[in-house]
């Protein structure tokens, strides 16, 4: 009965992780091995093939777009840049993130509010409109990309990881490191840090689809990754403007970027859950 | 026809089964001590008779409140009996308040639920409660917050919230546990004073507090129940060896003390001042605190919380710096701060922690904590040479090589304290500081330790300052004791000197306040007066004067210095009226 139900409702949380994972590492193979698959690549512009719907005649899948060339492979290899970018730029918010809260949170004092005091200045900064600016400046390639996503993202990660290491540094376990001598980077890196983790990759789920949406946003503004390369973003933006003649060139994109950001959401949210128990259910 | 009657209950977490075929009963009025080491199933048992058990636990067997069944009642049933029929009280009354609601709101909150009175009768009520278990000026605390009172007056409060609706039966669960000595002998007085009617199950795993409290003792091991019966009878003559062994293992004011050692000097602090920024004001933690200790010699410090005995210890350790005074160790004299300490400096000292899977890293295994102050000290030695210091230091705390690889959350109370005392040994240091060592273990596991503590002492001459917060335990490994009251040494002496002939008025009421395993001569007498005051606002003169039964006009006026008594003696005691019934 109740223990059932209860029972049930873990199972759901653990097979909520499980499927979202399942899903998105189908979508990545997907995205890995399906252009290979296709007889048809990216670039090759068919003029007389345009806007076709899905079919299995000439292995358009997923239908073509404006000037002809495959939509299967273009939505494929966009999914592949758009997790690349996303995966890049939260791991690289990640490495900053976390070091730059730990330690300034393990400093404390002084060094503490000066570092976040830099936070908080640079999360006054409109960074959109900055990116914009050098995107006009300095044309579209993908490092600004990474730049951009990255340098909104370590903000957040760097705050939440801030005020955990700030009660993990008052637990004994580092005043007991503290007592031996420890050095400080250390302690920052051998006894704070391993114990950000459950956090952190929850954290870092959720970050993951936010850097999607701004990549996606500044691809759809025009200034994503440069032409011929297409990310799901771009895809949209594409199809949006022949949404009355193909309605399949904004749908289908639209459709892998809205799974993506679903699942991803679940499993931040799935994790979560399971690291919670795992905080209060392992001592009894 | 008893109050209540327990029918082979029985609690499965899963395959874990935490009770196993538990039956008892106990009859309106009767006091009933439910006693067993932490993990035997005896908060499980106590939670299940009001239904509060976490949903995933399943639970069989019948429960009958006078005949009505309470196993598999619905929620809505269970609510009207919870407060009203069945109350509890809980361990830490800090989790059992709302922080947000003045203490005299939520107890008419809990009116509220129960009885529909008018607004002014709830609170008259609220007010009738809380005299009743002893809170002074009961109109005004009702308008306080939970924060702004001390531990025993919060569970005081709890107290009173569990008898607002009069029920038949109290349950109260380790509510003392979290509390000072001399504040758990009131509370436990209080608790006697209240058995009329009602009937009160006493969930805990002193048998002290139930030898002067309860007519009845059920004794649980591993979810069963393996020996039950009176009070008087079941003490004299334990039915079952796990009984004994509590018995045992239980803390005594009796037996053989430790003799004086002559051992060097090896820790030396010199009018050492304590003091920490509160709101813009100096609070002084510790005042002029001297203490020696020597090699091979066990020196307690004995407090209740606000004594100042861990701020001392933190100071000759430097994680709290000191603001005046000395401290020596082997000769070498300290620095107050922990970063100007050098490496060999700070071999010389170390600490093993009250919570002892706290004080080890989550995320490092057994064998890693124990090498790593090898890592930061002997940086000459390979991995290799590490990894067996280490384990030779793990084989002499008694810990299985199959540990090695574990970490913390995997080990046992007492497991992981060997792995924090391992950590603490494997630099061989020349002086040992237990804080609190072993207040969070159960009574045979805390034996455990301290035999061990006195098997390295006597084999390496380490010289141990053990932090305690009740004489009792220190009783039989202590050579020399030191009373702290308000962050100053009010009295010390040999172990002799102080349990055999404690002269300051506050070490006999800690004495008195034990409560002994002996249903004959049960202890836990409360024999203090009102609370230890803030340290922010100390008394003027002698610092215990406000709580003594001897203090007199002089009191008030100058500090007792800590001076020998009688003169000439290692007794020292501070207190200006001690010739007057010094000898008593």
């Amino acid at each position: 009965m109740i223990a059932a139900t209860n029972l049930a409702g873990r199972l759901a949380t653990t097979r909520l992780v499980r499927i979202s994972a399942a899903v998105l590492a189908l979508i990545a193979l997907l995205a890995i091995v399906g252009p290979f698959l296709s007889p048809h690549d990216a670039r090759t512009a068919d003029f007389g093939n345009q806007l076709a719907p899905p079919s299995l005649a000439g292995w358009h899948l997923f239908g073509t777009d404006g000037l002809g060339r495959d939509l299967f492979v273009r939505t494929l290899e966009g999914t592949r840049l758009t997790l690349l970018v996303a995966v890049v730029a939260s791991f690289v918010s990640l490495i900053i993130g976390v070091s730059y809260g730990a330690i300034a949170g393990y400093a404390g004092g002084r060094v503490d509010a000066v570092m976040m005091r830099i936070v908080d200045t640079l999360y006054a900064m409109p960074f959109i409109f900055f990116v914009i600016l050098l995107m006009v400046a300095f044309g579209r390639n993908y490092v600004l990309i990474f730049v951009a996503i990255g340098a909104v993202n370590w903000l957040d990660m760097a705050r939440i990881v801030r005020g955990q290491t700030l009660s993990l540094r008052e637990r004994e376990f580092v005043a007991a490191a503290r007592l031996i001598g420890v050095p400080a980077w250390r302690i920052v890196f051998r006894h704070i840090t391993p114990n950000l983790l459950g956090i952190v990759i929850v954290y870092l789920t959720l970050t993951i689809p936010q850097a999607i949406l701004i990549e996606s946003f500044l691809s759809f503004l025009g200034l994503g990754a440069p032409e011929p390369d297409a990310s799901l973003g771009m895809l949209v933006h594409d199809g949006a403007s022949v949404l009355e003649q193909a309605p399949s060139a904004l749908l289908i994109p639209s459709f892998f970027l809205f799974v993506i950001l679903l699942s991803f959401n679940f499993l931040g949210d799935g994790l979560r859950d399971v690291f919670d128990l795992r905080a209060t259910g392992t001592r009894r | 026809m008893s109050l209540l009657d327990v029918t082979d209950l029985t609690i499965r977490y899963g395959d874990d089964t935490v009770v196993d075929g538990l039956s008892w009963s106990i009859d309106a009025g009767e006091s009933v001590g439910l006693v067993g080491e932490s993990g035997a199933g005896k908060s499980q048992a106590g939670l299940a008779l009001l239904g509060l058990l976490p949903d995933k636990a399943s639970v069989s067997g019948s429960i009958r409140l006078q005949g009505d069944e309470l196993v598999g009642a619905p929620e809505r049933t269970l609510r009207t009996i919870r407060g009203r029929r069945i109350a509890m009280v809980f361990q830490d009354p800090s989790l059992a308040l709302n922080p947000y609601l003045t203490v005299g709101r939520q107890l008419e909150l809990v009116v509220a639920n129960h009885e529909s009175l008018t607004a002014r009768a709830a609170s008259r009520r609220v007010v009738d409660a809380l005299a009743r278990v002893g809170l002074p000026d009961a109109l005004r605390q009702a308008k306080s917050y939970p924060h702004e009172l001390s531990g025993g007056m919060r569970q005081r409060v709890t107290i009173a919230a569990a008898l607002l609706c009069n029920p038949d039966l109290l349950v109260a669960d380790e509510p003392t546990t979290a509390l000072d000595v001399t504040v758990q002998a009131d509370i436990l007085a209080l608790l006697d004073t209240l058995l009329d009617d009602m009937a009160l199950l006493l969930i805990t795993h002193d048998l002290g507090v139930v030898a002067g409290h309860c007519e009845r003792v059920l004794v649980m091991d591993s979810g069963r129940l393996v020996d039950s019966g009176q009070t008087s009878g079941l003490f004299r003559a334990p039915g079952n060896d796990r009984t004994k062994a509590m018995l045992d293992a239980a803390p005594r004011l009796d037996g053989k003390l430790r003799e004086a050692v002559a051992g060097e000097i090896l820790l030396n602090t010199d009018s050492l001042r304590v003091e920490y920024a509160v709101n813009r004001r100096r609070l002084a933690a510790v005042r002029d605190a001297s203490l020696t200790l020597r090699a091979g010699e066990t020196l307690a410090v004995v407090g209740e919380s606000g004594s100042g005995k861990t701020s001392l210890a933190r100071a000759v350790l430097g994680l709290v710096p000191a603001s005046s005074g000395r401290v020596v160790v082997a000769g070498t004299t300290q620095r107050a701060e922990l970063r100007r300490r050098s490496l060999a400096d700070r071999r010389l000292l170390s600490l093993v922690f009250q919570d002892p899977v706290g004080s080890l890293s989550p995320s490092m295994t057994v064998r890693e904590i124990v090498s790593e102050p090898l890592a930061v000290h002997e940086t000459a030695m390979t991995p290799d040479e590490r990894a067996d210091r280490a384990s030779a230091v793990l084989a002499e705390v008694n810990i299985d090589p199959e540990f090695y690889g574990r970490y913390p959350h995997e080990l046992s109370g007492g497991q992981a304290q060997r792995v924090a005392i391992a950590r603490a040994l494997v630099l061989e240091p020349r002086v040992l500081v237990c804080d609190e060592a072993v207040a969070s273990l159960d009574g045979s596991v805390r034996r455990r330790i301290l035999d061990l503590l006195e098997a390295i002492q006597a084999e390496s001459g380490l010289a141990i300052l053990f932090i305690a917060h009740d004489l009792a335990v220190v009783r039989h490994i202590a050579h020399r004791v030191a009373v702290m009251y308000l962050g100053r040494i009010v009295e010390s002496g040999t172990a002799a000197d102080v349990f055999e002939q404690p002269i300051h008025p506050y070490t006999r009421a800690l004495l008195k306040a034990v409560p002994l395993p002996d249903p004959l001569a049960p202890g836990g007498v409360a024999s203090l007066e009102g609370e230890i005051p803030s340290p922010l606002d100390p008394p003027s003169g002698c610092g215990f004067r406000t709580r003594c039964s001897a203090a007199a006009d002089v009191c008030a006026g100058t500090v007792p210095a800590l001076e020998p008594f009688p003169d000439g003696s290692s007794h020292r005691v501070a207190c200006l009226r001690s010739a007057e019934f010094g000898d008593e």
